[in-house]
Formats: C-alpha cells, sequence, structure tokens
C-alpha cells in the first residue's frame, strides 16, 4: 500500500508540475495575427516584408488585402523598416493584432535579398524564441512577397497547403528540405555553404498562379552564387545520403524506357590528402524497383539484363552528382557539401593550410563519385 | 552543531546531484566555445577528478568531528574568532550562490520566454516559496529533490531518445584544434561550479549515523560527472559549433527534440528547470540561513530565514545587468576564487591546525607520561 501511495505521488507530481505551466505570457487569440508565412524583400529603406495570416474571421480589414470572396481564410499585411523587426511591428501599423510567429511554416526571401547579404536576416531567424525551428526557408526567384500574394480561383494560395510541399519533399527527392534549426546548425560552423530550395511563380493560361519549386538556390559565403536544377538537387540529395524516394527514367538502346522507383540510398563522403593536396571520395549505394517498363522489351528475370539496368541506374545517378559538383561546388566555389567541415575533423593539419584560400581551392578541388546499385523488386509482372 | 533531523545519505546524494546538474551544465557550453564546442567534452572527468582531490582536506574535517558540520569543525580547529568569521563566510558563500541561482533563472525566464516580464516580480514568488521551503527544514527539501531528480532524469530520456537519430559524432572532431583555451576554461569553470560538496558538508549532523561522506562523494562525482557528459555529448554531437554559440544549449536541444505527441520538449525542460531554481533556491536559503544558526540568533530561525531570503532577493536586483554584461567573466576567475576558498583554503587550514593541535596535545599527554 505504501509503495502504490509513492508510485501514485510520482506519477501525480509531474501532472501538477504541467498544470503549474502559467498562463504568462498569456495571448488573447482575437487579439495576434496568425502568420503562417513570410515573405521578405528588399526596399528602398531596408526590409519590406508580407505576411500572410491565418485569419479567423474570414474578413479583411482596411489596409488588408484578402484572399477573395470572404471564404478565404488568408489575408496579407505587409510593413516595412530597416531591420526585419522593425518591419515587423511597423506592419501592426496596419493590422493591429501583433504579429504570432509559432504557426509560422515558410520563410521566403527574395533573389535581391540573397545577393545582397543573406546574413542580414540569418540572425533574424536564430535569435527569436518564439520562430519555430522547423518552419523553411525558400528563396524567391524574383519578388517574394509574389509568392505569397498569388491567387487560384480567386483565392490566395496558402502558404500552409505549400509547406506540404516542402514537407513532402521525400517523395521526388529534387526539393532540399531546409529549415531554420538545420540552417543555423549548417551555417554556424563558418565553413560550409547553403542551398536553399528556390521557388518561383508562374501563370496559367486560366490566369491561375501557380507555385512550385525550382530547383536549389545556393548561397556561397551567404550570398547567392547560382541555382542548381532539379536533377543537380537531386544529385545534391544522393552525395548527402537524403534520397529516399523518387523515379530513375532509364533510356534503353532499343528507344524503350524504364522507370525504376529509389527504394533507399546511404553515402558516404571521404576526404584524403595526397602530397599535401586534397581530394574527395563520394560513394553512393542505393536499392531501387522497377516502377514502369515501357516498351523496352526488358526480361527482368534475366540476370544479365538486370545487372545491365543496375549499371544504366549507377551511370544516372553518377551524372547527377557529377553535374551538381560541377556547377554547385566547382562553378559557384560553394562547400555545399560541407567537405571543408570534413577536412577540419578528418584532417586537422591539412585544413590548417588550405583553410585560408578553402573556396578558391574548391574550384579546382578533384572529387570522385562511386556509386553501387542493385535492383530490389520487379512489381507484380515479371516483363 | 548536532541536530536531531535524520535524512539518508541517499536523499542528500539526490539533492546534491540536482543541484549539480542545474548549476552550470545546461549552459556551460556556450561559454565561446564556438568551433571548439567539442573541447569541453574531456573536461568533465578531468573535473571529477580534480574535485576529489580538493575535496580530500574537507572529507578528513568532517570525519575527524563525526556529527558536526564545516563551521562547527573550522570553530574546534581555529577557535571562535575564526568560527564567526567562517560563519560570515559562508553565509555570504550560500547567499551568493543563492542570488546566481536566482540571477539564471530570470535570465533564462527573461531570455526565453518572456522579454517584457518584470524580473523584480519574476523573483519575488520564487523567493517566497523558497523561505518557506527552508522554513520546512532539511527533510523537506530532500523530499522534494526525488522529484526533482525523477523529472529531471524524464527530460534527459526523452531529450536523448528524439536526438539519437541526429547524432553526428564527426563533430567530436578534432580536439584542442585551436589550443587548449576552451578546455582549460571549461576545467576552471567546471570545478569552480562543484561547490556542491559543501552542501554535504553543511548537512552532515542531519545526516543518519551510519552514512558514509566519502561514499557519497564518490557517487556524486561519478553520477552528476555522467549527467554532465551525456548532456555535453548530446550537445555537441547534435549541435555542433552552433551548440557553442548558445546561451543555454541544452534548451536549444530540447527544442529541435519531437517525441509525438510533443512537437518540442522545451516546456518540459522549462518545467525541469522551474522545479531545480525552486529547489536550489530553497536549499541555498536553508544553507545561509543554517550559518547564522551558529550565533545567538539561533531562537529567532525563521525571521533568519526570511532576512536571508530577503538579501539573496535584493543581491539578485542589484547583480542582474551587471552579471548579464559579464557573463563570460564570472565563470572564470570569481567563482574559482570564491570555490578555492570556501572549499580548499578554509577547510584546508582548519584540518592542518586540527592536526597540529593533536600532535600537541598527544605530545603534552605522552610528556605527562614521562614525567
Amino acid at each position: 500500500m505504501q509503495v502504490a501511495k509513492r508510485l501514485c505521488s510520482i506519477l501525480l507530481l509531474p501532472c501538477i508540475a504541467l498544470s503549474l505551466c502559467s498562463c504568462m505570457p498569456s495571448h488573447e487569440l482575437k487579439e495576434l495575427g496568425i502568420v503562417e508565412g513570410v515573405a521578405v524583400d528588399s526596399s528602398s529603406d531596408g526590409f519590406s516584408l508580407t505576411f500572410q495570416l491565418y485569419n479567423p474571421k474570414g474578413g479583411g480589414g482596411s489596409g488588408q488585402e484578402q484572399g477573395g470572396g470572404g471564404s478565404s481564410e488568408e489575408l496579407v499585411v505587409t510593413g516595412s523598416g530597416k531591420s526585419i523587426y522593425d518591419a515587423i511591428r511597423n506592419a501592426t501599423l496596419a493590422e493591429g493584432r501583433k504579429l504570432y510567429f509559432s504557426n509560422a511554416r515558410i520563410f521566403v526571401v527574395s533573389e535581391d535579398i540573397c545577393k545582397g547579404s543573406f546574413s542580414a536576416i540569418e540572425d533574424f531567424f536564430e535569435r527569436p524564441v518564439e520562430i519555430r525551428r522547423d518552419v523553411n526557408i525558400l528563396v524567391a526567384r524574383g519578388r517574394a512577397a509574389d509568392f505569397l500574394t498569388s491567387k487560384k480561383g480567386g483565392k490566395l494560395i496558402s502558404a500552409m497547403d505549400f509547406s506540404d510541399v516542402i514537407k513532402n519533399s521525400y517523395v521526388s527527392s529534387k526539393i532540399v528540405n531546409m529549415n531554420i534549426g538545420t540552417m543555423s546548425i549548417r551555417s554556424s560552423d563558418g565553413i560550409s555553404d547553403l542551398t536553399l530550395a528556390a521557388v518561383g511563380v508562374s501563370k496559367q493560361e486560366n490566369g491561375d498562379a501557380e507555385l512550385r519549386v525550382e530547383g536549389t538556390a545556393v548561397l556561397r559565403d551567404n550570398r547567392l552564387a547560382g541555382y542548381l536544377t532539379d536533377l543537380e538537387t537531386r544529385g545534391l540529395l544522393w552525395a548527402t545520403g537524403k534520397v529516399n524516394s523518387g523515379i530513375l527514367v532509364l533510356g534503353l538502346r532499343n528507344g524503350g524506357r524504364v522507370s525504376l522507383e529509389v527504394v533507399k540510398s546511404s553515402a558516404a563522403i571521404r576526404v584524403s590528402e595526397a602530397g599535401g593536396k586534397p581530394s574527395v571520395n563520394i560513394s553512393v549505394k542505393f536499392v531501387s524497383g522497377v516502377a514502369e517498363n515501357e516498351n523496352s522489351n526488358v526480361n527482368l528475370t534475366d540476370k544479365q539484363e538486370i545487372q545491365e539496368l543496375e549499371a544504366l541506374q549507377e551511370q544516372e545517378v553518377k551524372k547527377e552528382i557529377e553535374q551538381m559538383i560541377d556547377r554547385g561546388v566547382h562553378g559557384c566555389d560553394a562547400d555545399i557539401l560541407g567537405l571543408g567541415m570534413m577536412f577540419y575533423q578528418n584532417k586537422p593539419a591539412l585544413w590548417r593550410k588550405i583553410s585560408p584560400h578553402w573556396k578558391e581551392l574548391l574550384r579546382t578541388l578533384p572529387v570522385t563519385v562511386t556509386v553501387k546499385s542493385s535492383i530490389g523488386n520487379l512489381g507484380n509482372i515479371t516483363q | 552543531m548536532l541536530s536531531k533531523t535524520a535524512i539518508r545519505s541517499r536523499q542528500l546524494l539526490f539533492l546534491m546531484l540536482i543541484a549539480r546538474v542545474s548549476f552550470s551544465y545546461t549552459f556551460i557550453a556556450s561559454l565561446s566555445a564556438g568551433n571548439c564546442v567539442q573541447d569541453i567534452l574531456p573536461a568533465i572527468p578531468v573535473v571529477a577528478v580534480i574535485d576529489l582531490l580538493l575535496f580530500i582536506p574537507i572529507l578528513r574535517l568532517l570525519k575527524r568531528h563525526p556529527g558536526h558540520d564545516l563551521i562547527d569543525c573550522i570553530g574546534f580547529s581555529l577557535g571562535k574568532g575564526f568560527g564567526a568569521a567562517a560563519v560570515a563566510f559562508y553565509f555570504l558563500y550560500f547567499a551568493g550562490a543563492g542570488a546566481v541561482l536566482l540571477i539564471l533563472f530570470q535570465q533564462f525566464y527573461l531570455s526565453t520566454m518572456d522579454v517584457q516580464a518584470s524580473s523584480v516580480a519574476l523573483a519575488l514568488p520564487l523567493v517566497i516559496v523558497a523561505a518557506y521551503g527552508a522554513i520546512k527544514g532539511i527533510e523537506s527539501i530532500t523530499r522534494f529533490s526525488i522529484f526533482a531528480i525523477v523529472f529531471y532524469l524524464i527530460v534527459v530520456i526523452f531529450v536523448n531518445v528524439a536526438m539519437a537519430p541526429y547524432f553526428n559524432i564527426g563533430y567530436l572532431k578534432p580536439m584542442f584544434y585551436n589550443g587548449p583555451r576552451v578546455f582549460l576554461f571549461a576545467v576552471v569553470a567546471g570545478v569552480a561550479s562543484s561547490f556542491q560538496i559543501l552542501i554535504l558538508a553543511m548537512c552532515t549532523p542531519f545526516l543518519k549515523p551510519t552514512s558514509s561522506l566519502t561514499k557519497i562523494t564518490l557517487l556524486w562525482a561519478l553520477l552528476s560527472f555522467t549527467a554532465a557528459g551525456i548532456m555535453q555529448f548530446n550537445i555537441v554531437t547534435v549541435l555542433g559549433p552552433f551548440g557553442g554559440r548558445q546561451l543555454f544549449p541544452f534548451k536549444t536541444l530540447a527544442i529541435f527534440s519531437t517525441i509525438p505527441p510533443f512537437e518540442r520538449l522545451d516546456a518540459f525542460l522549462m518545467i525541469a528547470w522551474v522545479i531545480d531554481s525552486v529547489l536550489g533556491l530553497t536549499l541555498y536559503v536553508f544553507l545561509a540561513s543554517q550559518c547564522l544558526m551558529h550565533t545567538k540568533l539561533l531562537r529567532w530561525r525563521r525571521s533568519m530565514i526570511a532576512a536571508t531570503a530577503a538579501v539573496i532577493y535584493a543581491a539578485s536586483q542589484i547583480f542582474l545587468p551587471d552579471y548579464i554584461k559579464n557573463l563570460n567573466q564570472f565563470f572564470g576567475v570569481p567563482l574559482a576564487a570564491a570555490f578555492s576558498v570556501a572549499v580548499v583554503v578554509l577547510p584546508l587550514i582548519a584540518l592542518i591546525a586540527d592536526l597540529v593541535k593533536e600532535r600537541v596535545s598527544g605530545n603534552h599527554a605522552s610528556g605527562e607520561k614521562v614525567v
């Protein structure tokens, strides 16, 4: 009985503690402008911010652009200022409610800002306590505000909905999923460079806007250095072991096509030193399954034909990785794979020598890529 | 000072343990370690060994006067004058520890929860609760420490489990790339933060007579440094250099942690922090007032506790702005100097005096026999 009492006490005490979290500082829901997405553009006096807010009333006040028809649940508010926080506080001049960022899902940063200095807003992402670490950071090709003010069927396209595109990026493995948390960890070493998903707005024939991910923005020393295409983005994900899905379409000599779905992958990057010079080896292993066999006449029960397919998919993946290296590492001189950090960790003596001119060295850094794969399943049919 | 109250050695161990882990490990990585944050890890076992060596005089002194606390021992060894000075010194030391804890709590709250909160209003209820706890006595405090340690363990286990998939062992390398500065600083800060041996030294009269002081100290060193090692390992392998830039790296780690249905575990950490702060503050109010009990103020015990709490509250309000400005400096020389005097120098002088006194009285005794 005594033991049971003690056990009950121990179980109850955390409950009491949880209820003592208190309601201070308290925020009345009706007094908060719940931010779902933020777009950051440059302006003549510093920064211009566009906020997409959740609107529980279904209506917007003066100075606010509403989704349309009163049925939309988003509205747009803007503010500008000398700094990001200044712009946020200035937005309340039009909105009235205090902007609340705990529910924000995406931050879209304009190309202009990234070309100038991304670090100006990096601090803003890291310092405040209200913003969650899992908010995605995107780079807009053009004005960031366009991204949050685009309409489809007369309604604002919800930032919340678009965040699902990033959340489900593993399906295509063509999107870099970088949130504030991973970005902060990555950039804090002062060596690695950032890659962020690039997004754009396109107009459809009926006038509706379409938001889509358009490759990856490469930032060198926190400045936009270039973009990777979809396939180069996948090359980046291959090299970092983040591809666990996606389709490889292989063109065969007979004109047919076989589509293979990636089941899982792993990657290892090894840095080495030869004659006082750095070199890098990237090895990737993956397993795929046949998803589609289009006029190829491939006999999937024939071991030799399977091996040929495996060799083909290895070539394809190797090509994607090499293209990524050519453009992102050699072309942009950007350490998007975190290679410098690896030299620092594994070859500190060499790093001491090469670190002063590391970014210049990236241009000619020899990188070898080895890919091994296997086809793990054929689906329900043998041809 | 002899007491009728009895606490178990296990209870005292938990009290010392929670006081240690809540004092500095939650933020020590932030001391400008940057890309060399991994250099803090080897400092942890070194601190444990140094601590155990430094605790030898205090333990030997306490063993020579069973059932008496450190201030009694100093009084017996060095005379009433030194005893009175020891009362004043240890009162200030514990009051200072309480004030630092209160300042840390206020800073944590103001930095991470509500920047607009009033530090005056924030600290006041905490001090009142601590004073009430101190009036209740050491038995209540030690019982509360068991709850605090259980909750703390739950939080640490949750955060560890949630972060396990994100461990990056690469962050453990290279060691001492920029020399031993970070390592040495972590050693100094770690040793200087290990003053919890004084809790043992002041609570000896309350311990059951069968308790072994050496055993408690060894277990405390082992457990607290294991806990610190696990916490620091997580910070280094998950956050890497980012952890070396954080004011509260373990909280940052908790923010990153997700265990369904909890999206962030920092709320749990904050609860643990509040509980530990209440417990720590109560303990230091109790210990500081306990110093005053060695004087003729014994009959005004409650008033003394209230006065001690008021002193701690006032000190925290006065020094809060200075502390924030001098965060890094604080964990260097000032803390180390206070620790050296309180834990090493005074007990060592008392021990030497005790040994000399014993030898002299032994010689006298043997001389008398000869005569």
